[in-house]
Parts: structure tokens; sequence; C-alpha cells
């Protein structure tokens, strides 16, 4: 037992040997990067993964070479954890000095009062209010002030993999669709993708359960002329959810997965599927197009997903970024992280090599923006995004949303009874 | 010793007996096999090259082989830096917990003090609260001492075992009167009593209280969970599926992720079979 | 002789008092502080208004909690029952006179030692559609079928059942092993002697024999499931639909997620009540057991 354990004690000094040297002190020291001498230290959070992480790394060395008095740590944390973590650090004091955060999540940290106000920061490190989209800076105002920079706004759309869908005959010869732009039209066009494409591929590819499909849904739903699933009443929200028009496009999308069987059921990964070109449609969000430009022997078309439903209607999100309110603030840092703030936003030339739509309309008017592929179509579609509902309980909402709409994907439920649990569980939530 | 004699005389008697031995025997490969399967296959998998997938099992487990996989890994995740934390958070939760009932589970067994009965019982009460239960308020405890996020908020909430405290004790009892008795007589302190004749005398459960902490803390997912936020700290139950969540279908490289994590506790548990299934046998039945 | 009382209590504070401190703060005050943060409204960021009872009132009501508690109930009855043959069976197994026994008893224990989230990640991969281990094994051997084995309700549940025999069984499995071993050879050879049969022999010697750690295997088996959170959460995340989502899952989400830990701390005192009742019956099980 002895030897044993001596055995075993002397492997765990291994590990920490071969942990400590190799030039991997990286993993005991921890991963804050090097800070250069006399810079200050800004730590950020973000919830970014694959090619939209790249990018804002990119725009992060690129402040860092910039100028010496700041060093941005970039800080990558997981998506699916992001807020648990956000909230839990900053409930703890221990959180970043800059935060990545959705526009609509925005309301309930306003709310718990852990972002900063930046109205006079703004003035001192000379913030220009008038070059971002109003629009979308109206997202990040409460009380007429600002509380985040807004980066960008991120519509879902749809990606053609132009070799499949042209061998089956369905595109014209400027490279628009050959389809109608209407239910049927659209049913129709993924129908013969399935008869004319060739074996072992299939028409779309889309996830059965999770967030995009209530993305889908809610990108229907608006093209129905549905609106709200809440009032946007900030803290005491009433349910306006159009049930009818919820129902319609809910039952629409079933047929995709098992009326017309274009989408095959309960893919684990329908990126990969895309992008390995087995499928030859796609509909997810606009930062994917840098990952499918990057692919090899990938060809793509992005264009803004078809209005088959008369209005014009697209799900769609903004990142913005916050300053989180500590009890003890560091101005140097926050004029710091302000400053870097501003830099992003106005660096959303590269940002948008993910595929996003800057926020500043000076980078969307800019020439390289402009001559960036595909972004100009599908920039369009910012004008008519149907931004979710603006209260504190909108992630929550969302999770509710989420998970209701799974059991009608999995026809656990008719949509009938999927919305009336949406409508009792969403009361209860707003009740309080 | 008489294990021994009975198990001789079963066999004999099974050899004559059971007409049904060698189904039994091949049904129990099978098993065993079935059992051991998936850990065979992620071995596989984890020296395939990256990117590699088959829709043809059996390819799984032919060549090419690479160990390319293990190096990338090694060298751009942060897995080897959650096996140290999950060690050593192991490691120190064990000492700590042993130390702090075999000290405790003394003085109630050896020593004499007012309230000894009412403070045991006290302790006894422990068994019956369900740490899963009180997570949420040991949260907040946690975090008003400032140790989320931390190694010592980590192992702290973890060390109070009254389990511990119960078998020891009934261990320390079970010491003979007449060597306590000498030695208080030949002015040996209580400490010196502790350290030098009871603890080496209750060996046994000592190993088993250990291993059984050991593996409780490597397995501990919900309060690592909860009270990490850096990558850095993360133990393996928690930063893995980080790191795979990563990666949805591409098999190969998570799958070494996997078997890097898996690979020590494998030697471990090969290394220590017998004292693991006595320590289990010990505390399982006890409590 | 009162002081002499007291140096003896001063002897023994030393050892005493580091337990002491540690249960007291990480063990007890939990269950003060959880009362007090139920009455509250109380989120991760900082403690709001009293609210009295109204978490209660609000959990009484809640579908989503009793949802959850049923899941739990449900994953308690799938398991239970189902383990302690698997481990019964298993026992037998390997206590077999062969030289393979020890191998056996390696084989069916060895899962246990794997931490949850690789064992896990095994499941994700090996039940994924299309591409995953048992899919593509039923089918080269024939099955032209493709099941969703997480996104179908049915089907998750037997996923995560069967995963977590696999994974936990060893334990209890070692625990039957053991009185297996203990049975006194004695009462064999009688019965032998006798002529009964193999069969009988089990029946009414081996069986009797595995009552009382039947009875252990069975409670601590209720305890350990109606805290199960980590396998669930990381295979099938509670789903499709929430239809395999644990109380300790709801209680996370509400309190982390949802950022309400006022609720979150009054839903895990219906734990801790239902934990104290069922611990309450295994110790006093265990009492007899003694006895």
């Amino acid at each position: 037992m002895i030897k044993k354990t001596f055995l075993l004690l002397s492997f765990f000094v291994m590990v920490l040997m071969i942990t400590a040297c190799s030039g991997l002190d990286r993993l005991v020291s921890g991963n804050s990067a090097d800070v250069p001498e006399g810079a200050t230290e800004i730590v950020m959070w973000n919830l970014f993964a694959g090619g939209d992480a790249a990018y804002m790394q990119e725009i992060v060395d690129k402040y860092n070479n910039s100028q010496d008095t700041y060093f941005i740590n970039n800080v990558q944390q997981e998506y699916e954890e992001y807020y648990t973590k956000l909230l839990t650090s900053l409930g703890a004091g221990k959180g970043p000095d800059i935060a990545v955060s959705h526009a609509h999540t925005l309301p309930e940290l306003v709310n718990l009062d852990v972002v900063e106000k930046l109205d006079s920061l703004a003035e001192k490190v000379g913030i220009d209010w008038t070059e971002y989209n109003k629009n979308i800076l109206e997202s990040t105002m409460f009380d007429n002030q600002h509380y985040a920079i807004p980066i960008d706004t991120h519509p879902h759309i749809f990606y053609i993999n132009n070799e499949l869908v042209g061998e089956a005959g369905l595109l014209n010869d400027d490279g628009t669709l050959k389809m109608d732009k209407t239910p049927s039209g659209y049913r129709d066009f993924f129908n013969t993708l399935k008869n004319e494409l060739p074996e072992g591929k299939f028409p779309f590819a889309f996830v059965t359960a999770g967030v995009d499909s209530f993305r889908h849904w809610w990108s229907y739903y608006s093209q129905l002329g549905g609106e709200h699933i809440v009032t946007e009443d900030l803290e005491n929200p009433t349910y306006v959810l159009d049930t009818e028009k919820a129902i319609e496009a809910a039952e629409y999308m079933l047929k995709f997965w098992y009326e017309d069987k274009v989408i095959p059921l309960n893919l684990a990964d329908f990126y990969s599927d895309f992008q390995s070109g087995k499928a030859a449609t796609i509909a997810t969000g606009v930062w994917s197009t840098g990952t499918w430009e990057n692919t090899e022997d990938l060809e793509i078309t992005a264009m803004p997903l078809p209005n088959i439903f008369g209005e014009k209607g697209a799900w769609g999100g903004s990142h913005t970024l916050v300053i989180p309110s500590y009890e003890e603030t560091d101005p140097v840092k926050q004029k710091g992280a302000l400053e870097f703030m501003n830099y992003a936003a106005d660096e959303g030339a590269i940002w948008a090599k993910a595929g996003h739509i800057p926020a500043k309309d000076t980078v969307v008017e800019s020439e390289a923006f402009q001559e960036m592929p595909y972004r100009e179509d599908y920039a369009q579609t910012a004008d008519y995004i149907n931004f979710m509902d603006r209260t504190i309980y909108a992630r929550a909402i969302n999770d509710i949303m989420v998970r209701n709409l799974d059991l009608i994907w999995t026809k656990e439920v008719t949509p009938e009874e999927g919305f009336q649990l949406v409508e009792t569980e969403v009361k209860d939530l707003i009740a309080d | 010793m008489a294990a021994k004699t009975t198990s001789n005389s079963r066999r004999a008697l099974d050899r004559n007996r059971d007409p049904f031995l060698k189904g039994k025997i091949t049904i129990g490969i099978v098993v065993s096999i079935l059992f051991i399967a998936p850990i065979i296959w992620m071995l596989f998998v984890s020296i395939k090259p990256d990117g590699f997938s088959t829709s043809t099992p059996i390819e799984w487990f032919l060549p090419p082989y690479t160990i390319s996989n293990y190096i990338t890994i090694i060298m751009d995740s942060l897995i080897l830096r959650w096996l140290f934390n999950s060690f050593f958070v192991a490691f120190v939760t064990t000492i700590l917990t042993l130390i702090i009932t075999s000290l405790a589970a003394f003085a109630i067994s050896q020593m004499k003090f007012r309230f000894k009965n009412f403070i045991f019982i006290f302790f006894l009460l422990g068994l019956m609260i369900p740490g899963e239960a009180t997570i949420i308020p040991l949260y907040e405890i946690v975090k008003n001492m400032n140790l989320i996020d931390s190694y010592s908020g980590l192992i702290l909430p973890m060390i109070a075992s009254p389990l511990g405290v119960i078998i020891l004790k009934s261990f320390f009892d079970n010491v003979p009167k007449e060597i306590i008795e000498s030695a208080i007589i030949d002015g040996c302190s209580y400490f010196k009593l502790f350290y030098k004749i009871v603890l080496p005398l209750a060996k046994p459960a000592i190993a088993a209280i250990g291993i059984f902490t050991f593996i409780g803390s490597w397995n501990n997912f919900l309060w690592p969970y909860l009270s990490i936020l850096s990558e850095t700290l993360y133990t393996l139950p928690v930063g893995l599926p980080v790191f795979n969540s990563t990666y949805s279908q591409a098999y190969v490289l998570p799958m070494t992720a996997n078997a890097i994590a898996s690979i020590p506790v494998i030697i471990a548990f090969l290394l220590f079979e017998k004292q693991i299934v006595k320590g289990i046998s010990f505390t399982g039945i006890k409590g | 002789m009162n002081k002499k009382a007291w140096i003896q209590d001063m002897k023994a504070i030393p050892f005493l008092l580091p337990f002491l401190l540690a249960y007291l703060i990480f063990t007890i005050f939990p269950i003060f502080k959880g009362l007090e943060m139920s009455l509250y409204d109380w989120n991760l960021v900082r403690k709001m208004e009293f609210v009295g009872l109204e978490n209660y009132v609000e959990m009484v009501q809640d579908p989503n909690f009793w949802q959850t508690l049923w899941n739990t109930t449900l994953f308690v009855m799938l398991t239970t029952p189902t383990m302690v043959l698997l481990a019964l069976g298993l026992s037998l197994l390997a206590n077999l006179n062969t030289k393979l026994k020890t191998f056996f008893r390696g084989s069916f224990f060895i899962p246990s030692i794997l931490s949850v989230a690789v064992i896990s990640f095994l499941a994700i991969f090996m039940l994924q559609p299309y591409t995953g281990l048992v899919n593509t094994v039923l089918q080269s051997i024939g099955i032209n079928a493709e099941p969703f084995w997480m996104a179908d309700k049915g089907l998750a549940w037997v996923s995560i059942v069967v995963v977590t025999l696999w994974w936990s069984v060893g334990f209890n499995m070692i625990l039957f092993l053991t009185s297996l071993q203990d049975i006194p050879d004695a009462l064999y050879e009688a019965s032998e002697i006798d002529g009964a049969s193999r069969w009988k022999q089990f029946r009414y010697i081996t069986l009797p024999q595995l009552i009382p750690i039947g009875r252990v295997v069975i409670l601590l088996q209720i305890l350990a499931s109606y805290k199960v959170f980590a396998q669930i959460l990381l295979i099938t995340g509670g789903g499709p639909g929430g239809a395999t989502r644990p109380l300790i899952q709801y209680i996370y989400e509400i309190g982390f997620t949802q950022n309400n830990l006022g609720y979150a701390a009054t839903m895990s005192y219906a734990l801790f009540f239902i934990l104290l009742i069922l611990s309450v019956i295994q110790l006093k099980n265990q009492r007899m057991e003694e006895k």
C-alpha cells in the first residue's frame, strides 16, 4: 500500500512538473496574459465562440498594440452559462471591468443596478453618440441615460450552398433563388431540393430543439404580423402573444420536419452539416458568415430569410459593451474601459468580418464595410428586425419559450397546448 | 485465512455441482465487455487522427493511430490544469477531513469533558443534513466570507464529515483500555496518545474514510459548478463539459480530453483496487 | 472538583474545535441562513425586501416545482429496483468460482471511478443520432432504425437510467459481494447433504442472507437518487422541453440563471425535508441492522 501510494504521489508530482515546466506555466499562473509594464489591466468578459471570438480578439490585440496606457485582458466565457457567471461574479464583487451584454439583457442589468451610467464618463472620453445607429442606441438607453456601447446587430438570415442549390436548378443567372416568396413557394423550393439533391445530401440544415428553433419561429411570427410576447414595459409588462399567429408559425415549421421531411430530425450539429457540404441551406445568425467564408471548398450566398408571410420580419439581437459597477470604483480603469468600448465600435469593420452588422452608421457607410460580400444585402434586414421585448424578464421569457417550443417540435404537445403552457408560465413569471 | 479455506471448499463444491458454471462465466464475460466497451472505445477514439469520423463502428478500433491529439490537448487546453486542480482539491480535502474528524473522534472516544453526549448527538445530526439541500445558503455564506472562486472555498465546506467522526469513534472505542491506561500512567499527553498510539491502530478506518472522501471530492460537481468562476480554477467535472461543448460532432479531440482525465484514475484504481473495494464495503455498510 | 472538570474541558477543546467550527459554519449555519433567505426576495447581487411566506405560497402553486419534483421521483422509481437487481446479478457473477472473478469485479466497478463529466460525454457521443456509436452499431447489425435517444421523452429517460446504472452500479455491487462472501459455507454444506438443488440453495440460503444489505442498498439508492442532477444536466440538459429536468436543476436555474436565490432557498427546504425523512428512515434501519 505504501509503495503504491508513493507511486501515485510521484505520478502526481510528475503531472505537476509537466504542468509547471515546458513552457506551460501559463496553465499554472492562470490565463491572465502578460500585462506590459506600466499599463493598467482591464479585464473584459465576452460570450463569443468560434469566428466571433477570433475577430473580437483581433480588435483587442489591435487596441493593445495601438497604445500602452491600458491592456485589455479579453476572457472568453462559455456562452450557455454566461449571464449566470456574470451575475454571480458581480454579486461576489469579482467581476470584470468590461462585459459583453446582449441588448435584451440590459433592462435586467440596469434594474439590478450592476452597470454604470456612461454619460459623464463619455464626455471625458469624447464619445460622439450621433455616430451610432439611432435604433440600436435607443435600446441601450434608460431614462435618457446611456448604459452601454452597442457594437452590432445580428439578425437570423438564410445561407445557401451555391453548388448544391445550383445543381438542383434553383439558381437564376443573377444568383437569386428560383423561389416564390410565399409559404407554399418556400416549401416547394425545399421539396425540389429534396428530389434533386444527390444521395447523402439533404435540403435544410436546422436543429429540432433549442434556441435556434425559437428564433426561427420568431421570424415567421413577426412576418405574420406578430409583434410581442409581452408589452414593452420594463418592470410590469402584460402578456400579449398573438396566439393565433404563434400557432400558425409553429404549424408551418413543423411541416419541414414531419410532412415534407426536408430537415432530418434531431441533427447533432447542423453547423457542421452545412459546413461539410452535406446540407444545401441553413438558417442561422449572421455571425456564421465569417465561418462559411473561411471554409475551403464552400461557396455560399448569404441573404435575408425570405419574407414569405407578407410582412417583413426577422429575429435579431444586438451585442453591447457595459461597465459593471462595484462598491469601489477605479476611475482610471473605467476611463480606459470606455475608451476601448468606443474603439471596438469604431473597428466595426473587423467585427463585420465575422458577419455582424456594425452599430456605427459611420462604419456601415465606410468603404471597408461596403466592399465585403453579402453584408450590404443583409444589412437591410437590420431595418425590420423585430427585437425581443424590452423588459427585465427578457432572459427568463426566452428560456420559457425555448423549453415549451421544444415540446412542440418534438411533438410532445400540439402547438395549441404548447402556447397554453407558455401563457401560464409567462403570466406567472411577470405576476410578481 | 479463513476466507481462503472456505473459498477452496466452495470451489470443490462448485466443480462438482454447478452444471451451468461455464454458461454463467460466459455471461460474466459478455457483461464485463459491455461494461468496459465505452471506455475502450474512448481510448481508441483518442488515438485516431483528428477529424476522423465513420459510420462503420469497427473502424474506430483499426489503425492509423496517432498520439498527436494528446500533445494538442496538453499544450493548448487547460485540461492538465483542471486535472491538477481536481487532484489538489481532493488531496487537501481528504487530508483536512482526516485530521479534523480523527481529532474530534478521539476526544469523544477517549477524553472526559462536559456535554460530551450532547456534542456527539449534535454531530450525529449532521448525518441527516443533506448538503445538496443547503447549497443555496451555503453559497451565500461562502460569498460573504469572500471565498467564492478560490481553492479554500472549494475545500473548506467539504471537510466536516460527521460520518468520518462516527466511524473513527467506534474504531477508537475498540482500542484496548489497558494500552491507554498504561500510556497515561507513563505521563503520555493526550496528543501523544492520539498520535502515537490510537491513530496507528485505526489505519484501516483511516484508509477507508480517506478513499471515500477522495472519490467524493474527485466527483463533486454541484459545488464547484456553483462556486468557481475562473477557468483556471475549474475542476475536471466542471471544466470538461465546457471544453466539450465547443465540439459537437468532432469526436476525436474531446475524446482525447476525456481520456486524459480518466487515465490517471484508471491507473489509480488498478493499483488500489483492493483498498478501494474494502473502503467501500466498510463505509457503505456503516452509512 | 469543578476546577478539574474545567481543566478537562480545556484539554478537549483543541481536539474538538477544528471540526466543530467547520461543522457549525458549513453544515449547521446554512440551515438557518436558508430559512432567512426563503423569507426574502433575495438575488445574486443583494438581499431585497422581506416577503414573509410569499415564496412558500409560490412554490405550492408552481407547476414547474411539482413537475421537477415528479421527475426526480420518477428517476428514483426507475433506478432503484433496476439498480438493486442489476447490482445483485453482477455481484453473483463476480462471486463465481473462476479465475476471472477479479476481472469481473473490476469491469463492473471501473465506470464508477470516472468523472460524471466523462460518462456524460461518452453517453452523448454514443447516443447521438446518425453518427453515434449505438445507432451505427444497431444499423450495422441490420436494425434499420434511427432512435432519437435524447430527443424522445421516453427514450431520454431510458438513456439516463441506463447510463446511471452503468456508471454507479459498481458501488452497490460491492456491497452485495461483501455480503455474499460473508455467508458461512457451513450453510451450503449442510443443504448439500440434504440434497438441495442449486436453485433452492439460492432461494433459501443466499437470498435471505442478502436481505439486510439489500435494505441498505435500497435506502442508500433512494437517498442518492433524490439528489440527481449532474448527469441529467450534462446529458439531456433536462430536455426534451423540461421532461427530464430534476428538482435540483430547477433550483439551480431559479437561483442562478433566473437570479432568484430566495425562491431557490425555499424549494431547497422542500428537498431538505424529503431527504431528512429518508435519512431518518435509513438511520433507523441501520440501527436495526446493528442489533
